[in-house]
Parts: structure tokens; C-alpha cells; sequence
């Protein structure tokens, strides 16, 4: 029964469904979206239709504006890639360049209490 | 100066190691994306399932379901009733009506266990209780079946009057 009701909503579920299938390919969070959709399809189950077709289109509706947002998504979703891998790839130079540099100033200000003398005669 | 040059190439080099590993963890894979399928009893648990019932009689199970297709995917269990030597292979299903379906749309990498309850009308030896795994397919528009099936032999007696 459930399958012909799939079958039977091309417009609502079915276009809501390949639009949470689009964007959680991309990695947009949809995980309310599909809880939407499966409260529908309980609906369905019940022959609840109408309610369960406010449900759908509520969910379309919502994936509707995720989905004009997908470029945007998708442009952010590298550049923050590209920031991170590029902030790796910088962590062994910095290191190299910053660490001793550091620890020398952590040396001194541990000692800065101490007292330089002169040893007279000293061997060192 | 107590940081001496062998310390700090040592260190150095953990750092380079972490960074490397750090970038080959951000990079994005494309892992084998598979869907699984796998039959419980009433309690949610594996084995102890019923082997003996009376047709007519409610028998209660749980259908697990995870999906990592990298990407949300709706699926459909599909409850038939085979027998020993006729249950579906990872090609084809069973030839027989479905007297049970249940629909459910996973995201990736989630998973759900699914309640069933049905009672078996027909009497028989070795029965199969089948359970295949379909998923629907956005670009052909219709069900596709997985290749995933469960299968449980249980034998049917006739209830009393």
C-alpha cells in the first residue's frame, strides 16, 4: 500500500525526497527534513493523507530554500577545506619558525629573577 | 640553550607526521557505499528468534536498517514468504506478493530498527520468512531491489479451533 502511495505522489514526496537526496549528498544537514518525511510516511501508513501531505509539503518547502542555497553551500564547504588544509600544511613551518623563538622566551622569563655574578677566578 | 637541534628536528617531525595525516583525513573520500539489512527478535536482539508458530498468530521482529550510500536513501523492507531452496538471491528477488511493507528514509550513515508485526495464514514446513531490502531510485523513478535479503525458517501449525 505504502509503495503505491509513493508511486501514486510523484509531485510532493518524491520531489522532496530527490531534493533531501541532492542536498545530503552536498553534506547539508537534513536530518530534520527526513524526520518530516518519515512522520509523513507513518501518516501514509494510517491513511492519514492530509495530514501527512502538509508534513511533505512543509519539508519540500524548506529543502526548497536549502537547495537555492546550494551554491553558497557548496562555495563555503571548500573554502573552509582550503583553509583548513592550507592551515595544516603551514603547522610544520610555523612550528619550525615560531617554536624555538617560544620556548626561549618561556627560558627567560622563568629565569627573570635571576641574577647574573660574576665568578672570580671560577673555572667555568 | 637546553632545546637542542636533534630535540627540535624530532619534534619537528611529529608535527610534520600530525599535519600529514591531518590533511589526508580532511581530503574527501568516496568510500563503497553499501546498505545493510538484518532481522531481530521481538526484544531487538540477535537469535533467539521464534521457530514454531500457529498461523493466525501474531509474531512480532525487528527489521534493522542502516545506509551508507553517501547520501539520504528511501528504503523499503518487503516481507514475503518463500521456503527452503526458494528464497531471493543477491540478483534477484523472490517471485512472490509481498504481505508486508514498511518505508523508511535514512540519512547517511544513520540506521533504524523497525518493528513488524504479522501473523503467517498458510501451514508448511520450513517456511522462510523473507525480508528484502529495496531502495528507490530518484533517476529511474521506481523501486530497485539491493541485493540485501534476511531470511528466518520457521515451521507453521494450524491454530486450534
Amino acid at each position: 500500500m505504502l509503495n503505491c502511495l509513493v508511486e501514486a505522489q510523484p509531485n510532493a514526496l518524491i520531489n522532496a525526497f530527490k531534493l533531501l537526496e541532492d542536498l545530503s549528498a552536498e553534506g547539508v544537514n537534513v536530518s530534520q527534513e527526513i524526520d518530516l518525511l518519515n512522520k509523513a510516511l507513518e501518516l501514509y501508513a494510517k491513511n492519514r493523507s492530509s495530514e501527512a501531505d502538509a508534513l511533505v509539503e512543509e519539508a519540500f518547502s524548506r529543502l526548497e530554500a536549502m537547495h537555492s542555497q546550494l551554491p553558497q553551500h557548496r562555495l563555503r564547504r571548500w573554502v573552509n577545506l582550503g583553509i583548513t588544509i592550507a592551515a595544516l600544511a603551514a603547522s610544520p613551518l610555523l612550528f619550525y619558525y615560531l617554536f624555538p623563538r617560544l620556548y626561549a622566551l618561556i627560558w627567560a622569563y622563568m629565569r627573570r629573577n635571576w641574577i647574573v655574578r660574576r665568578v672570580k677566578n671560577g673555572s667555568r | 640553550m637546553v632545546l637542542d637541534d636533534e630535540v627540535m628536528a624530532v619534534l619537528t617531525a611529529v608535527v610534520m607526521i600530525a599535519s600529514i595525516i591531518g590533511i589526508a583525513m580532511m581530503l574527501p573520500r568516496n568510500p563503497e557505499p553499501f546498505l545493510a539489512i538484518g532481522l531481530l527478535n521481538e526484544r531487538g536482539k540477535i537469535g533467539d528468534y521464534p521457530r514454531l508458530l500457529v498461523t493466525g498468530e501474531p509474531i512480532r521482529l525487528q527489521v534493522f536498517l542502516e545506509n551508507h550510500m553517501g547520501k539520504a536513501t528511501m528504503l523499503k523492507v518487503e516481507a514475503k514468504l518463500g521456503s527452503r531452496g526458494r528464497i531471493p538471491t543477491n540478483k534477484t528477488p523472490l517471485d512472490a506478493k509481498p504481505f508486508l511493507e514498511r518505508i523508511v528514509i535514512l540519512n547517511h550513515g544513520q540506521n533504524a530498527t523497525i518493528p513488524v508485526e504479522f501473523s503467517v495464514k498458510s501451514e508448511g514446513v520450513n517456511l522462510a520468512l523473507v525480508f528484502e531490502l529495496w531502495m528507490y531510485d530518484t533517476s529511474r523513478g521506481t523501486w530497485v531491489y539491493t541485493g540485501r535479503w534476511c531470511h528466518l525458517y520457521v515451521n507453521v501449525t494450524r491454530g486450534g479451533p
